[in-house]
């Protein structure tokens, strides 16, 4: 049977090649045929559009709808290509539910009288669907008449691209038994089937960005699932600890997935643009469930959450009572040719972000600060009576270490102090002052940092306004956000998580005290990689936590604000991003790992990668960083962190000592300073891999950046560059 | 139900089509597991990755329970018992398999020095031995001997062999170790059984408990070992899942475990490797490997288990770990996923070992700047203080090497060092010292002399007699009467008072003091833990509340056996029969700190001295305070003993039920919430 198809598949694909040369232009004419048909509609002929009609159409692309699916195709005229939005043939592989939920355009999930929750695509459920034209697209109200719900699906074309929306006042549920749980909007856009013998791939946004393969086994056998900016702990409630050392996966910073069915043939890139905090990305591997390749967005209306009932857990599984309320919409971003892989997925995301506002110009003359030295300033310890505050590095060493660090030509740089709150880091959040006086008087501060800010060394300071240590004060037990299920939410018992509402009074207070110190310069950790819904007095909802956080960030008082690992609802407040992922959660479908956030963000926000103190193998990350266009980081102390011994720093502080870490901060900014210079001000445009191992990294100033991560010489167009090394060649144009 | 076995038929067909498929990591993927290593006072800190994930092999294997890596052929050697048979995987080559035909259930695998490939086949119950080619050479089952035990089962788990021929067998159940043969298959005897544990409770249990319960409860037979390895000096290792200490061995000839370090080790290993600097390589159930020197330090810890996601490094069930002799490449079988992960060492981990290496082979001198460098990668690295004392101690540099040792928490070569510091010192002070000596007693003779006849002191004696003329002074100083005459003091504070409850309190509070001060007064190597890690609260209440207990106990079994005394005379007598305590112990434990090990005996025996004459002064203290024959005086202090056991047992049960009653309400409450 296999074979069968196999051969029809040949068959076909050597004809329609045959054919393709033939009359290229006639063909791309008539706008039906393609030159290179994806898996799925490797069968095709003439008739793939046959039960279709054009519906709406632009200058680039034409919309087809089959009215009784809510199947769609799109053609893109540039080429003739066709894009599939369902699956249209009968496989019999699939089983019943499968089959309908690829060939449906929109399929709900919802949870029935006995608590079952179950698919209900439209073809499976033969909800009623009428479909009306628009100008740019068509409108389709779904009905579920079994079911008692209903919902209006928006399909838009706008220059290159495609937009579905379900509009949140267009839901409606009529039968109490049945809740709508969840909503798929044409997950099946752009499958394919099986192992291509194109190179392409699917994207994910794991962490920096991941590739599965379209061309090649995967030992996988599960699917990626990524919930958007990151776990709801409002839901699930307070982060177990893991047994062993794995570390937690990287969240979804920024919601969009793409395929490419061809690097350089097609390709296309999707951004949740509606409902993201309640949106789940999804990517499915052929031989993962199905033989299919599919990635799609699913939005989420209601969770399941645990209720425990008693101290010891036992407890009982409830069901969101409201649903959430957010227009669910998606914009499908076609790209071709040169464009048509994951720089080319990564530059149409960074101008979409841009024409949104979502993502800031770089600030014109600015000058690039290729460093980042984190001063650890104190912690404290216990005692048997009280508490002992141990100096690490005092504002007068900071200022020796700086120094010594300019007489090295270190020059352009940015600082962050933390821990320099009375009682040190542990009891610094979630309030900051007093300032602790073993490290320096709020004098000693105000001349350092004018001192610094004179010379173009801007100096932030690092605060924390939403976790909020166990044993600090200065927030009340009403000020912690709690679960659903009125747990607090706490990360391992250390610290608090506190409400958004509490994080943005807290900031507020402290502005002041920050202006008084000639502090204008704001490192804020946690605010950027943590999005709750908080219950309890003072509640919000998901999308309501980002509306605080993104509302609490004046621009009057405070100068610059720098943020860890932030979703890219913060960028457009963002002048520095710290902490940028550089890797994945190594999951096992991913083929390969890409700088996709570095990609979108390269000259529009500068990114430093995490503290180089901890790298195992400083050579490899050193280029790691030059490849992604990332600046090093250091956190340095005077003092030796063995005297951290007994503080809560002990765990990740191991090495620090500035005698000990001087020559590779230096080494590391003279290479990757020296490296980047070129390219301070320039987008990444393209990233390609010359070969295994070799990348050559275009920048918009026309500079080229080659890696060679490999252990030998190697030549890649016309350079030498060196094993483990690299090389710069700049462009003509500036 | 049904999209699992879809994506079980696509795979078996992936699987029918390649028989092998080996991916690799994707390119530059940092490791999804943090690394630990062992820090101050045994507590695992954060370190820099020193195995990264390497790719994954997957092979058509079912189960895969045991891995052997063949140093001279590189060939990995894979126990496939849901096959029933051996894999033989080499890079770049198609794999081959061994004993198709002829295996059941084979469950370890070992390639011995003459290339005969030794299987544990645990479902034939025989140890089947094959050549290169896999040829079927000699299979033997269960020993014949009388002393292997009529009612020993022969159930073969693992298997190594060492250069001789020797063969040694896991048998499943074994409680008397592991089974050795020679090469023909005959008994040479166990080697390395566990031993049972007993608990203070299993004690109590074993004391109360009827026949029938008993038999119920001591099904208690030793934990059979686990898993085997020798290394190239031949020493056994064993490891043993289920049990929390010694769970390694490592065995010499006679059979007795060498490792004698206290580091971490988990509680659910299933596996073990030694490589061929003697470094110990263990994986538990969950997928954690721990990387131990060949003394048992531990020095990395990573991996573990990620049920919810597939990630590369991480596990659902590891079953098996294999090292190559350099160390630089580790296996491990997971035999839920059915796939072998690879890693392979980075720079640091390289650097650690080099270290490691110089250490072991005492080289302490030479490993300095390779220590100082890991050191400065690591600050916590708690075998690099261990590796610089050593070095500094052998350079006679004993301050440094003080530093280090107490870094390291080695009191004993903190002992050593002090004492060449101390004795260095005593050398180049030794006339200062004397002077000193005679110096004080020459001028403490002038100053009696002129006293006595020009009474130069008398302000200073008029102050003392007026100090001790104050009331509660003289009660104080009725603690050396108390020392000296017991009897006649008790007597004395029965009749005349000479003692108040005021006293007593302030004595009390000296006490709770003392206990506190005695933390910090302590030299190091006599103190129990560093001060500043100790809670102030539990020290006072340990001394506090069997006090209260004793007191209020002692006089409740007096009312009732005649005894004479009040409660504020128990409370009075109790603490004034701690006397030598609260005078001598702070004196005691100020010498502590010039003490080292070498005079540890005047330490320990002057404490007990103090401790036993306190007890006796207690007993003294009883007879005559309640005026008893020695019989009754038994009788009380055996009966106040009992009732506070007694007292501290109702006062737990009441808390409990308490508790439960709080905890039963709260329930009622949230469930009513929840369901209206």
């Amino acid at each position: 049977m296999l074979n069968k198809v196999k051969r029809i598949a040949a068959l076909s694909l050597t004809f329609l090649l045959l054919a393709g040369l033939i009359s290229i232009a006639a063909l791309a004419q008539q706008g039906v045929n393609q030159p290179e048909a994806p898996g799925a509609g490797a069968d095709a002929s003439g008739d793939r559009l046959a039960s279709y009609e054009k519906t709406a159409e632009n200058a680039r692309l034409a919309l087809y709808v089959n009215k009784n699916t809510l199947g769609i195709k799109v053609q893109d005229k540039q080429n003739g290509y066709v894009w599939d939005g369902t699956l249209d043939e009968k496989d019999d592989k699939l089983n019943k539910s499968w089959q309908s939920l690829f060939e449906s355009g929109l399929s709900v999930e919802y949870m029935d009288a006995k608590r079952k929750i179950s698919t209900a695509p439209v073809t499976g459920e033969q909800a009623k669907i009428s479909v009306e034209s628009m100008e740019d697209g068509f409108s389709a109200n779904v009905n579920y008449e079994r079911l008692g719900i209903s919902l209006k699906l928006e399909v838009r074309l706008t220059e290159d691209a495609i937009e579905f929306k379900v509009p949140e006042d267009s839901i409606q549920e009529t039968n109490k038994d049945n809740r709508l749980q969840s909503l798929y909007v044409y997950p099946f856009f752009g499958a394919t089937k099986g192992i291509q013998p194109d190179k392409g791939y699917m994207l994910i946004p794991d962490g920096s960005g991941a590739l599965i393969s379209l061309n090649e086994q995967t030992l996988a056998t599960q699917p990626y699932i990524g919930r958007v900016f990151g776990d709801d702990l409002g839901m699930k409630g307070s982060p177990q600890l893991s047994e062993g050392m794995a570390t937690p996966v990287e969240q979804v910073y920024l919601p969009v997935f793409g395929i490419a069915h061809k690097e350089g043939g097609n390709a296309f890139v999707s951004m949740i643009t509606g409902g993201a905090p309640y949106a789940e990305i999804r990517s499915y591997p052929g031989s993962v469930t199905t033989a299919y390749n599919w990635t799609t967005a699913k939005w989420i209306y209601r969770e399941n959450y645990f209720q425990s009932l008693d101290k010891e857990g036992k407890g009982i599984t409830l069901n969101q009572e409201e649903k959430n309320k957010f227009d669910a919409s998606m914009k499908v971003m076609l790209l071709s040719g040169k464009q048509a892989d994951y720089s080319g997925m990564a530059n149409r995301v960074q101008s979409e972000l841009v024409r949104r506002g979502e993502l800031p110009a770089k600030k014109d003359g600015a000058d690039p600060l290729p460093l980042r030295i984190e001063f650890f300033a104190a912690d404290n310890q216990k005692q048997l009576i009280g508490s002992e505050v141990i100096p690490m590095t005092t504002v007068d060493q900071m200022d020796d270490i700086l120094t010594n660090l300019r007489a090295n030509e270190v020059d352009r740089m940015m600082v962050v102090v933390r821990g320099y709150t009375e009682g040190g880091a542990t009891g610094a959040s979630p309030t900051h002052f007093p300032l602790e006086e073993k490290v320096g008087s709020g004098d000693d501060w105000n001349a350092f940092v004018e001192k610094y800010e004179a010379i173009g060394i801007p100096v932030y300071f690092y605060t924390d306004y939403v976790m909020a240590g166990a044993t600090a004060d200065g927030y009340g037990k009403g000020d912690i956000a709690q679960s659903v299920s009125k747990q607090l939410l706490s990360l391992y018992d250390m610290s608090y998580y506190l409400q958004p509402a509490a994080s943005a009074k807290l900031f507020e207070n402290e502005i002041s005290s920050f202006q008084q110190h000639g502090i204008d310069h704001i490192a804020m950790d946690s605010i950027g990689s943590n999005l709750f819904s908080a219950y309890g007095k003072s509640s919000s909802t998901r999308s309501g936590s980002i509306e605080t956080y993104t509302s609490m960030l004046p621009r009057d008082s405070i100068n610059s604000y720098a943020f860890y690992k932030p979703n890219y609802y913060l960028w457009r407040f963002a002048d520095r991003i710290m902490d940028l992922p550089m890797s994945t959660s190594s999951f096992l479908l991913e083929s390969e790992e890409v700088p996709f956030l570095q990609l979108v963000l390269k000259g529009h926000v500068d990114y430093y990668a995490q503290a180089s103190n901890f790298n195992a193998n400083p050579q490899k990350e050193q280029l790691k960083m030059i490849d992604y266009g990332s600046y090093p980081s250091f956190i340095l102390t005077d003092e030796d962190p063995i005297k951290l011994a007994n503080t809560e720093s002990s765990w990740w502080l191991f090495t620090s000592q500035y005698s000990v870490w001087k020559d590779q901060a230096v080494h590391e900014y003279r290479t990757v300073a020296e490296a980047l210079k070129p390219v301070a001000d320039a987008t990444f445009d393209k990233r390609e891999k010359v070969r295994e191992g070799v990348f050559r990294n275009t920048y918009s100033n026309g500079t080229f950046i080659y890696v060679n991560y490999t252990m030998n010489e190697v030549t890649a167009d016309g350079n030498k560059i060196p094993a483990q090394g690299f090389l710069v060649r700049e462009g003509g144009r500036s | 139900m049904k999209k699992k076995t879809v994506g079980r038929w696509v795979l078996l067909v992936v699987i029918a089509c390649f028989l092998l498929v080996q991916i690799s990591a994707p390119a530059m993927a940092a490791a999804p597991y943090q690394t630990g290593t062992e820090g101050p006072g045994g507590m695992i800190v954060g370190t820099q990755t020193a195995y990264e994930p390497d790719g994954m092999i997957r092979l058509d294997v079912n189960q895969p329970a045991d891995l052997f890596h063949d140093e001279p052929t590189g060939k990995l050697y894979i126990a496939d018992p849901g096959n029933a048979r051996i894999v033989v995987y080499e890079e770049n080559n198609a794999p081959q398999t061994i004993g198709e035909d002829v295996l059941s259930n084979p469950s370890g695998v070992y390639v011995a020095a003459d290339r005969l490939v030794y299987v544990a086949d645990y479902g034939l119950k025989q140890i089947v031995v094959f050549d290169e080619q896999g040829k079927l050479v000699k299979q033997f089952g269960r020993p014949e001997e009388p002393i292997y035990g009529k009612k020993n089962d022969f159930a073969p788990k693992k298997v190594a062999v060492d250069k001789r021929g020797n063969i040694y067998v896991i048998s499943e159940g074994s409680i008397n170790g592991v089974v050795q043969l020679n090469n023909e298959g005959q008994f040479l005897g166990y080697v390395g059984a566990n031993r049972t544990s007993l608990s203070m409770k299993m004690l109590i249990q074993r004391f109360i408990f009827t026949e029938g319960q008993k038999a119920q409860l001591f099904k208690s037979t030793p934990p059979s070992p686990t898993s085997i390895v020798l290394d190239y000096q031949g020493l056994l290792y064993t490891v043993t899942n289920g049990i929390s200490s010694d769970g390694i061995k490592k065995l010499n000839i006679v059979g007795d475990n060498i490792l004698s370090s206290n580091s971490w080790t988990s509680d659910s290993m299933v596996d073990i490797d030694v490589d061929a600097g003697g470094n110990i390589y263990t994986v538990d159930v969950n997928g954690l490997i721990c990387v131990y020197d060949s003394f048992g330090n531990l020095l990395f810890m990573f991996g573990g288990g990620d049920d919810k996601y597939e990630r590369q490094g991480l596990f659902k069930s590891a079953s098996a770990i294999d090292v190559t002799d350099s160390g630089r490449t580790l296996y491990v079988a997971d035999k839920e996923r059915n796939v072998i992960n690879r890693y392979s060492i980075t720079p640091f981990g390289t650097k650690v070992y080099e270290g490691v290496d110089q250490y072991k082979q005492g080289l302490y001198v030479q490993s300095e700047d390779i220590w100082k460098e890991i050191l400065k990668m690591n600050s916590y690295f708690i075998l690099s203080y261990k590796s610089l004392a050593e070095s500094y101690f052998k350079q006679n540099q004993n301050g440094k090497a003080l530093e280090s040792f107490r870094m390291a928490e080695d009191k004993e070569g903190y002992s050593d060092a002090f004492w060449k510091i101390r004795n260095d010192w005593l050398q180049q002070n030794i006339n200062v010292v004397v002077y000193t000596v005679f110096a004080i007693i020459v001028a403490g003779y002038v100053i009696r002399t002129l006293h006595r006849r020009y009474r130069v002191l008398q302000p200073l004696v008029r102050l003392g007699n007026c100090v001790a003329e104050i009331k509660l002074v003289k009660e104080i100083g009725f603690m050396f009467y108390f020392l000296k005459h017991p009897i006649d003091a008790v007597q004395e504070l029965k009749e005349r008072k000479r003692a108040t409850v005021r006293s007593a309190t302030v004595l009390y509070v000296w006490l709770l003091l003392l206990q506190v001060i005695l933390v910090y007064a302590k030299g190091y190597l006599f103190a129990s833990g560093d001060p500043d890690q100790m809670d102030l609260l539990p020290i006072m209440l340990t001394t506090a509340v069997p006090l209260l207990f004793w007191v209020v106990m002692n006089y409740m079994v007096s009312t009732i056996s005649d005894g004479e005394g009040k409660l504020s005379e128990v409370y009075i007598g109790t603490v004034y029969a701690l006397s030598p305590y609260l005078i001598f112990a702070l004196p005691i434990a100020l010498i502590s700190n010039v003490l080292t090990y070498n005079e540890k005996f005047v330490y320990d025996y002057s404490m007990m001295l103090i401790q036993g004459w306190s007890l006796l002064l207690v007993c003294i203290m009883v007879k005559e305070l309640h005026d008893y024959t020695f019989r009754q005086t038994v009788r009380n202090l055996f009966l106040t003993v009992f009732g506070i056991v007694l007292a501290a047992l109702v006062i737990f049960l009441l808390v409990l039920l308490f508790n439960q009653e709080v905890e039963f309400i709260q329930t009622i409450i949230q469930e009513m919430r929840n369901r209206a």
